[in-house]
């Protein structure tokens, strides 16, 4: 696949672990931008064609739900492809997240095969970007 | 309280997925090396308040920054090493949290932070104690609850 995917995490590490698990299931072409938080992620947007947010939950100054409810309202990206990988999880999230038209919903530690499960089908070349 | 068997099965599973290291409960049977090493550190606020510390001699925070990185730690930088500590933390407390309180049950964590000093008792916080080893090296976590 090529295409450009942005990295919302505010752990370089998890960064770094999440573009190696995507390169290995089919984005080897793909361009990856990295965000430290939800506030990084969206000037980011502003000035990118992104095709996919894969984005943590927990980071500083915003948050993955907030950014999320940011993406939803706006125009440009409110049916943009997000994936999100996290460590926190519970059933009321979940519901949460999926009210929120998540593409997927990943649990940490990030793995290839967890990302090929999650993706799936679905993960199919993007029809158009952000 | 956490019982020690959510502690266990957290701990074993995060080390082993992300480390690739066979953890063992309880103290190693060794004397323990007086060692420095860094703390971990994490607060939650709901559905109580508590917090959780973990310590990790510098020969299983060397091994835990090379499995993740896939390199030798002496080419990580003091960021990096301590950044791949901080995303282990995470994935535990996610663990710990939801097996503490149930997969039901909201909670609220703050962000893992690294200490260089023992956290030592909190007031306000009853306390428990997890050993763990790999090999002769100890670690251990600990668990803050606010009390009843």
């Amino acid at each position: 696949m090529n295409r450009t995917i942005l990295i919302v995490d505010d752990s370089e590490t998890s960064r770094m672990i999440i573009r190696k698990c995507f390169s290995m299931t089919g984005d080897e072409d793909s361009t990856f931008l990295e965000a430290e938080d939800g506030i990084r992620a969206l000037s980011a947007l502003a000035d990118a064609r992104v095709d996919l947010v894969v984005t943590d939950l927990n980071m500083p100054r915003m948050d993955g739900v907030t950014l999320l409810r940011k993406l939803r309202k706006g125009e440009r990206t409110k049916h943009l492809p997000v994936v999100v990988i996290s460590s926190m999880g519970n059933d009321h999230l979940d519901q949460e997240l999926r009210d929120l038209d998540v593409t997927a919903i990943i649990r940490k530690p990030l793995t290839p095969s967890k990302v090929r499960e999650a993706m799936g089908p679905a993960d199919s070349e993007p029809e158009g970007g952000f | 309280m956490l019982s020690p068997e959510t502690a266990e099965q957290a701990v074993l599973t995060t080390f082993e997925e992300m480390a690739f290291l066979d953890v063992a409960a309880g103290p190693s049977g060794s004397p323990a090396p007086a060692e420095e090493g860094p703390w971990l550190f994490l607060s939650y606020t709901r559905p109580k308040a508590g917090s959780f510390a973990l310590f990790l001699p510098k020969a299983i925070k060397f091994s835990v920054a090379e499995s993740i990185y896939g390199d030798d730690w002496k080419s990580l930088s003091p960021g990096q090493l301590d950044d791949s500590l901080l995303e282990l933390m995470n994935v535990l407390a996610g663990r710990l949290l939801t097996g503490r309180f149930g997969p039901s049950m909201e909670y609220t964590m703050g962000l893992p932070t690294v200490l260089y000093d023992p956290p030592g008792d909190l007031e306000g916080f009853e306390r428990w104690n997890f050993p763990f080893h790999v090999d002769q090296n100890e670690f251990m976590l600990v668990w803050y609850e606010v009390s009843a």
